[in-house]
């Protein structure tokens, strides 16, 4: 009985260890893109199952103007409200309802655009756990021993 | 007979080597600054390929695509079911790059079905977007036009330092070069795998790593504001690199691919794109001075660019530019524009003008509001050639590398005020009053405020004294800007106590300070009386 509660401990342990290992942060690597001059805040308001709204803050740090637009997906409703809206200083809010549960992405974008180049900041908001899709395949190892992900044409 | 057995026994083994042949392509998404177009199938070239047994354990035959996406693969037979299967990877022929996830697993595609070798040449292969895996054989192909251009610049081993490209990645990593990896975020809308020209500026990263030298602090950048000027260096190279090898691969690889070399797109999936332009350039008025990176690319640019302005006489240059970048700054330290500019004039001062542009002639350079020339001032290196700064000296550079600028003034009465402000190219100054003979050091200011470097002092003037005024770039030990300008100006304000002497950054010294302070003090001791 001692042995299996050390045993416990120990692997408890490890397993606490193991956990701090992989907790341990590693330096966030710096985006080589470059920023765009604005500010931008958009957050959902309420619970997307039922009606909800979006809304975007945006200001441009240059005094350039910046177009701010709320990009909705497919299976989202608009309901009110301006999607677009254009100035130094900006503010909309958008009323919508999903149509289901489907994971989705709405994307706040704001823009700052002179004629000569365009360089914006987007701002992505999940929608029941909407996330990317990872590429498809699968992991093996060929005849080399190299660990590949194989995909088909 | 023993030469008879011999030939029968060659022949067999010639009638019995099997070889298939076929071609493999990916779909491609071609893109303007508008969007992505319709995708387009592109040949897979120069990858790794294998022919396996239907089971998939065994390998008949290793080799690489064509430059046409074409393969041949000979085994030593008999005929049977095969597969084909494709790397983005390849690490000989003087590419070495290869296209993995974070995993650590090489991105491969494997033909579905078995098919005998009886039925070669095989119908093509397409790696489709659809299936996932179009993207990065869209890297990969990058990654060869890169290595290819790069080729036609050094004389590349048969196994360059490898190019090791990890995608997906996901925030909060950014897209980056970190000195081992090439990173390639996948931030919705935002998915790089089809970004060719953010693909090549990691690319233009990775070079600059492996066959010059980068110092970039790294950090958040913004096109129209001024930034580090080692890191407006190192993004700037990217912009250049990006654009240099999709004009190489327009006129050596897919004629016409890239639609506009000069323009660097960041796709958006469906959104119109991120876009901005080094020839215009884009941001025309904040994209100025060796502290901007639109500015760098574009003036690299204009040295390689066949259209030419009044300001930009010059094209084809990308041999020197290589030169100077692989060459000359490998030894230099804390790099910046000036360190290329420098390289460049080591190899071709012939160019000097048509680069640098001068007081009165512009240049590529100067265009961009880039002053690595000498101001009308000098010479005015020593105390004794100072010129009279007569109220103000707009644009005075300190170039070339250590320039010592000296000037004169004649002050009369009151307090004088001598400042430099419109720094340039990311100059930092350190302003110092001396006196006539320039002997002896009066006062001194490094930077006017805490987030200003430029410098002003204030001095005391009892009665018309001639002074002089020197002006260099700050830390002469470690600079990281050794060239720069700025304006200098000087005025006198009215005498407010009629005291002769004095000076620094707030127009006491230490003495008077005290007083000053003891004053103060004596006042508040005494209160109201004091009133």
């Amino acid at each position: 009985m001692k042995v299996r509660g050390l045993l416990f401990v120990l692997a408890l342990f490890g397993l606490l260890a193991g956990g701090g290992a992989f907790m341990v942060q590693r330096p966030t690597r710096t985006s080589c893109k470059p920023e765009a001059p604005i500010q931008l805040e958009a957050s959902i308001i309420g619970d997307p199952i039922s009606p909800f709204a979006v809304s975007a803050k945006a200001t441009s740090l240059t005094g350039d103007e910046v177009e701010l637009e709320i990009v909705l997906p497919n299976g989202v409703i608009h309901l009110g409200g301006e999607r677009k809206a254009r100035g130094k200083k900006v503010e909309t809010r958008v009323d919508l309802r999903a149509q289901d549960q489907n994971p989705r992405q709405i994307f706040v974008r704001a823009s700052i655009s002179d004629g000569t180049g365009r360089i914006s900041k987007i701002v992505p908001l999940r929608l029941f756990g909407g996330n990317p899709p990872g590429p498809k395949g699968a992991l093996k190892r060929d005849s080399r021993g190299d660990l590949i992900l194989e995909g088909s044409p | 007979m023993k030469t008879l057995i011999a030939f029968l026994a060659l022949s067999t083994a010639a009638a019995a080597q099997v070889t298939v042949t076929g071609k493999v392509l990916y779909e491609d998404r071609p893109y303007t600054s508008s969007g992505f177009g319709g995708s387009v199938n592109r040949p897979v070239r120069q990858a790794k390929i294998d022919l396996l047994n239907s089971a998939l354990d065994t390998i008949l035959a290793t080799g690489f695509t064509d430059g046409f996406g074409n393969y041949s693969l000979t085994f030593a037979g008999p005929d049977q079911d095969v597969k084909i299967r494709v790397y983005a990877q390849r690490a000989t022929g003087k590419i070495n790059a290869v296209v993995k996830n974070l995993g650590n697993a090489i991105y491969t595609v494997t033909s579905q079905t078995a098919v005998n070798t009886t039925a070669s040449p095989f119908s093509d292969m397409v790696i489709t977007q659809s299936g996932g895996f179009g993207g990065p054989f869209n890297i990969f192909d990058c990654a060869v036009k890169h290595f290819q251009y790069l080729a036609s610049l050094e004389a590349l081993p048969d196994t360059p330092p490898l190019m090791d490209i990890r995608w997906p990645v996901t925030p909060p990593d950014g897209t980056s070069f970190d000195g081992s990896q090439i990173h390639l975020v996948v931030d919705p809308p935002d998915t790089d795998e089809y970004d060719d020209d953010i693909i090549y500026h990691e690319m233009g990263h990775w070079t600059a790593f492996h066959y010059s030298k980068d110092d970039s602090p790294g950090g958040m950048h913004i096109l129209q504001a001024p930034a580090d000027p080692r890191l407006a260096w190192s993004e700037g190279w990217g912009h250049y690199w990006s654009a240099v090898v999709r004009q190489w691969s327009n006129l050596n690889v897919h004629v016409g691919e890239y639609s506009a070399p000069q323009i660097q797109v960041d796709l958006l999936s469906s959104f119109a794109p991120n876009w901005f332009d080094i020839e215009g350039p884009s941001f025309p008025s904040t994209s100025v001075m060796a502290t901007n990176e639109v500015a760098i690319a574009a003036v690299l640019w204009d040295l390689v660019d066949t259209t030419n302005e009044p300001f930009d006489t010059l094209s084809g240059l990308e041999p020197d530019i290589w030169t100077a970048v692989s060459v000359r700054m490998k030894t230099m330290s804390n790099i910046t524009l000036e360190d290329f500019h420098a390289g460049l004039m080591m190899d071709r001062p012939d160019l000097r003008l048509a680069v640098s542009g001068d007081p009165t002639t512009n240049g590529i350079f100067k265009d961009r509001l880039i002053r690595y020339y000498q101001d009308p001032s000098e010479p005015n290196d020593n105390p004794s050639g100072a010129p009279t700064l007569l109220t103000t000296l707009t644009l005075r550079t300190s170039y070339p590398a250590g320039d010592q600028d000296w000037y004169t003034v004649n002050a009369v009465p009151g307090t004088l005020v001598v400042q430099t402000s419109s720094l340039g190219d990311g100059a930092d100054t350190v302003l110092q009053l001396w006196n006539a003979a320039g002997t002896m050091m009066l006062t001194s200011n490094d930077n006017r405020t805490v987030n200003d470097k430029s410098s002003q002092l204030t001095w005391s003037v009892g009665a018309a004294t001639t002074y002089k005024v020197h002006v260099a770039q700050a830390n002469p030990g470690n600079p990281i800007i050794e060239y720069g300008y700025y304006d200098i100006s000087f005025t006198t304000l009215p005498a407010t106590g009629g005291k002769k002497g004095g000076g620094g950054g707030c127009g006491l010294t230490g003495w008077e300070a005290v007083v000053l302070i003891g004053l103060v003090r004596r006042a508040r001791r005494r209160g109201p009386q004091a009133r």
